[in-house]
Formats: C-alpha cells, structure tokens, sequence
C-alpha cells in the first residue's frame, strides 16, 4: 500500500509541474502581459518600465523558473490589480468554492447513489423510468436556468432560503444544489450500470446461496463493487465543481474562485490567473491521487498486486 | 431412516424466449437420503444446474418454477418466503460452486466471509466465529490456517479456495450440500483430491450430497447413487455399480464410450462420442429426446414420449430397448465416431 501511494504522489508530482508550465505559457502567449497590465492608452515608456519591472523582458524558461521557486518558497506573488498578496486573495476566496464544490458533491452523490441502486434493483420498472427521469432533468436543463428557477421558487414564492452571498451555510444550500444536481445524470447511471453488472456476479449469487440477508447482499457485496468507478468519475466531478462553477457564483453572488477567476482575466491580472490555475490543476491531480487511494482501499486487488 | 431427506416430483423449469417457451427442466423426479452421495450427471444443457438452483430458490428472475414437491425432510420449499429461503440457505442446504475463482468476493477476507456467512445465522461472537472457521479451514486440510483467514481471495489458489468453499459450506452443519461441477475449473490433480475431501466430509458427516458433474469420470468414484440427465429430462437413474457395469441407457453408454481408460484405451485408438449437440425443445416432447443422436434409434423411439421403466435390479431407464441389454453393440459408438 505504502509503495502503491508513493508511485501515485509521483505521478501526481509530475502532472502538477507539466500543467503549471502549460499554465505560465499560456498566459504569456496569449498576448502581451505589459501592455495589458498598462491599459489602452498608457505611453510606451510606462509599458517599457513596466516590462522591466515585472521581468517580462527576460526569456520566457527564465520567468517560469523564478515563479516555480518564489511559489515554492511559498511567495504567491501580488495582484497589481487589488494591491494585496496573492495568497491572501487565494485564502478569501478559495474558502467558499470548496465549501459549494464539497456541499454540491455530498448532494449529488446522496442522491444519484440511492437512485442508482433503486433502478438496478428494479430494471425495467417504474422505478427504474422515475429514477432516470429524475437524473435526466439534470442534464436537461441549462445550469443558470435551474438555478434561476430554483431561486424563484425557494427564494422569491416559498422565501424559505437567501439567494446571494455567503454569510451563513443556509447560503450555500441552493447553489450546491443547482451544481450538485448537474453531476446527478452521470453518476447515477454509472452506479446503476455497476449495480447491476454486481448483482449478476458469482459472488453476489454466493452470498444469496449462503442466505445472508438482504442488504448485505446488495450493499456489502453488491455497492462495495459498483462504486469502484464512481470514485474516479466523483473525483473529477468535484475538480469540475471547484474550477467550473463560474456560472453558478455569479448567479448566487458568491465571490468564490470562479468569480475571481473571471474578474482577474478582466483585469489583466496574471499573478492571480496563473496561481488560480494552478490551484485548478493541483487539485483535479490531488482529487485523482485520492480517488486512487481510495479505490485501493476499496478492492484489495489494487493494492495487493 | 423414515423418507428422504430431500424429495423432488416434477421439477419443471421454463424461460422464456423470444418465440416461445423453452423447457430446460421438463419433469424430473428423484431423492436424496441422508448420507447419501447422488450424482447428476449430463452435458452443457441438460438442465443439472437449473435443478439444482431451483432447489436453492436461486433460479435467474426470467426462469418459472413448476414441481408438485420440492421438500427437504418434508418442510415444503415450494413458495417460501424470501425470509424463509435465508434461513434454510447457508443453513440447511449449502451449496457449492463451480469457479472458485469469482465464487468468493475478492474484496473481504476470507475469515470474515466465513464470519459473516456464521453470524448471519447463529448469535455467535466475531471470535468464536473465528474459532470456528480456523477449525473448518484445518478439517479441509488447509496448511496455516491463521494466516488464510487474514488472506484475500486473490491470493489462494484455485484448490484452496474450493476448498475454502466447502469449509463455508460446513460452517452451519447443513443436511444437504449441493456441489455444481465443483472440480470443473481445477487442475487434474487438484480434482481428485477435492472429490476425495468432499466424499471424505460426507461419510464422516452423514449429510445427503448432491453431486452436479458433465463427468462420469468424474463422479465414479465418489457417487452412491447416479442419476443421467439428457435434454431436462432423467434418461437413466440407479445404484452405481449397476449403471457404471452395465449401462441401460444409449445416452449413458455413449458418456461412459468418451471416457479413456487408463490401461485399457490404446494410444490412437478413436474415443467414442456423441455426435451433435442437445437440441433445444420448445414444445412438449412428441418421441425420445435422444432420437437423433442415437445409434439404436429405431421406429418406436419416433412413436411417442418414452416413459422411464423400471429394470430387473431396480434402476429407471428412459428408452424403448429391451432393459435386459440385449440388442446392443457398443461398437457401434466407435463407428458412429468414425464416421462409418
């Protein structure tokens, strides 16, 4: 198990230095960084000293190099843009879309994994049509669109929950589940293609044989094995959530990293781009490396070769 | 010993199929007696293994179940509950499978499989059932035990997870175990010692064995009574030493022709075989179901459905020849294999 993690740290290591150089240069290709930070109608002179200033006169393998070493000395850089320390425009923000992508998760997941089961238990049946339709809706409707209804219908009609900001966790409720819901198509049919894949197996027919009861049939050696894959598929969902929920912020006001995101691509502000795209990276890497481990823990056959 | 400890009348199995109904079980009667050791025995088809899930309550969800009696020391198992089957499976009736490769769930430990199987149906602590799966490991003869407990599937062999298999079969005491083609998927040599393990189990136990095997070879040595299954019908059923001396039924001599002899069998020498494949029937049989396989086939095997008969020393025997054995000529099983 402990060589098993370590081969998948370092991989993770990898995946995270390539993506940060494809980071760096996309940023600096996309156009010039001085021109941009200086405004339309800035002298040549200014964009000149501000090309010295920042070092983006120097090659590019050089600028990547000094950013790669102040970031790991744990020096983020600054916004030109809010005249505050990266990290600290990172700890402002980064709070309230990990708490919408963790919360956006636990609700798709609580309710594609029992919707799942209930039509592999039923195929062909009511049950199994409702549960698909359920999880179809999801997929159907454009994001803003189910949020905006879910705001005039929660918020505007019932007024039972608040529509913007983050001050308190009742903030979070709606915007988790108009992300959250999003997610539900995939991971229900996958929990529903792995149930029922389960449910046909050896095993499962030899745990009915020894008379075990019914729910250890079907979750102990049924769900233990179909939700190997909706592990990994999670992972990347909430990679999605976290990086991809520039709609959904905007839509309920909250100043997470997406917001932040599209507000530092309006400004210019590359210090802050490059560090959010990095964070993006390192974390879809960091969801697969534990995504990993957990399904190691999950079938023994992974982790014992 | 008063009545069977198993009784089957009329077991019947349907499915249905895109334009129709096919019969893989057609009406099969038979009986174990407890300490008794019967082998079923036929090819890919003929219904042996759907008779035994139908026994188990375990047919596919597409399958319908007729019998006028399915009864284990009486209590019938006709219509019982799902809470009624969990507590006779595991219980009374264990049953073992064929490929103990994916038998098991590869993702616990084979001692808390063997756990959870005991606690499900006795009130025993995760000790004492630890106890009594390290005393089950060591009766089917596995080295350290201890050390298996803590092993997963994946890392036993094809034998010691059969074997595994029959100690989680044991775990209840049951009266009756039920073993599909439990040597199919192992190594030659691995066979024999898992069917001398199994009968061994059964003398010293005195439970009713059902033997599920496409192995008359197989179950020679081991089976007290042999029953032979062709086409979801019993052609053959009696004592062993009767059916394995002087087999009555074509079909029956046909399976013992395709078995080589050690010693006897030439190098070269063709083994006999049964040409073609067991037809699938949808309709109810209208003459012998082995018609068009059989060398012996004559114009009363067309004539109707054949009725099993009973033989001067006991045994039934589904076929229209005289049950003396006369008018026969097992060679001509060779040159039906040869073609001539």
């Amino acid at each position: 198990m402990l060589r098993f993690i370590v081969q998948r740290l370092l991989v993770t290591a990898l995946v995270i230095a390539v993506t940060s150089m494809v980071a760096f240069s996309l940023v600096h290709l996309t156009g010039d960084p001085a021109a941009a930070m200086a405004g339309e109608n800035a002298a040549p002179e200014d964009v000149e000293a501000i090309r010295r200033t920042y070092g983006f006169d120097r090659p590019i393998w050089e600028q990547y190099l000094t950013w790669v070493g102040r970031f790991l000395a744990g020096d983020f850089g600054r916004s030109h843009y809010l005249k505050l320390g990266v990290g600290e425009v990172l700890a402002e923000h980064m709070p309230v879309t990990a708490t919408l992508g963790v919360l956006a998760l636990a609700f798709a997941l609580g309710l594609s994994i029992p919707l799942g089961v209930a039509a592999a238990l039923r195929p062909n049946t009511i049950v199994d049509r409702v549960a698909l339709w359920i999880a179809v809706a999801g997929q159907a409707l454009p994001s803003f669109l189910f949020a905006l209804g879910l705001i005039y219908v929660f918020g505007v009609l019932l007024r039972w929950l608040p529509v913007s900001g983050d001050a308190t966790w009742q903030h979070f409720i709606l915007p988790s589940v108009a992300l959250g819901y999003y997610a539900t198509p995939a991971i229900m049919r996958l929990t529903r293609s792995g149930m029922m894949e389960a449910l046909q197996s050896d095993h499962v027919r030899t745990a009915r044989a020894f008379g075990l009861s019914r729910w250890r049939v079907v979750v102990r050696h049924g769900l233990r094995h179909a939700i190997i894959p909706v592990v990994s598929l999670a992972a990347v969902q909430l990679g999605f959530m976290l990086g991809g929920s520039i709609v959904i912020e905007t839509v309920f006001s909250l100043k997470g990293l997406g917001y932040l995101a599209w507000q530092s691509i309006q400004r210019a502000d590359i210090e802050v781009i490059q560090a959010i795209l990095l964070v993006i990276a390192a974390t879809y890497a960091v969801l697969t490396l534990l995504a990993d481990i957990l399904n190691a823990a999950l079938d023994p056959r992974i982790r014992i070769g | 010993m008063t009545g069977p400890l198993l009784e089957v009348r009329g077991l019947k199995v349907e499915i249905a199929v895109p334009g129709g109904m096919t019969r893989p079980v057609r009406g099969v009667d038979f009986s174990v007696a407890a300490g008794e050791t019967l082998a079923i025995v036929g090819e890919s088809g003929c219904g042996k293994s759907l008779t035994s899930l139908a026994i188990m309550g375990l047919l596919p969800r597409a399958a319908r179940l007729a019998a006028e009696t399915i009864a284990l020391k009486g209590l019938s198992l006709i219509g019982l509950s799902e809470s009624g089957w969990r507590r006779l499976r595991g219980e009374r009736i264990a049953m073992i499978f064929q490929d103990p490769m994916t038998a098991l769930d590869p993702c616990y430990r084979i001692g808390d499989q063997m756990a959870e199987v005991l606690r499900q149906h006795r009130p025993v602590s995760a000790e004492a059932a630890r106890q009594r799966a390290l005393e089950l490991l060591t009766r089917v003869g596995i080295s350290s035990p201890e050390q298996r407990l803590t092993q997963f599937p994946h890392q036993l062999s094809g034998g010691l997870r059969q074997r595994v298999m029959i100690a989680m079969a044991l775990l209840c005491e049951p009266e009756l175990i039920i073993a599909d083609e439990p040597t199919t998927a192992l190594d030659v040599t691995i066979q024999a010692q898992i069917l001398h393990l199994l009968a061994e189990i059964q003398r010293d136990t005195g439970i009713g064995l059902i033997l599920i095997s496409h192995d008359l070879g197989v179950v020679a040595g081991v089976a007290h009574r042999i029953a032979v299954m062709y086409g979801g019908e019993i052609v053959e059923i009696g004592e062993r030493d009767a059916i394995l001396g002087r087999p009555l039924h074509p079909y029956t001599e046909g399976l013992m022709h395709s078995i080589p002899v050690p010693g006897e069998t030439r190098r070269g020498e063709t083994l006999g075989f049964i040409p073609g494949t067991v037809p699938r029937q949808t309709g109810e049989l209208t003459r012998c179901g082995f018609l068009e396989r059989c060398p012996y086939a004559t114009g009363r095997s067309a004539a109707g459905p054949v009725p099993l008969r009973e033989a001067a020393d006991g045994r039934l025997v589904r076929c229209v020849l005289p049950l003396d054995g006369s008018g026969r000529d097992p060679a001509a099983w060779t040159r039906q294999a040869e073609g001539v």
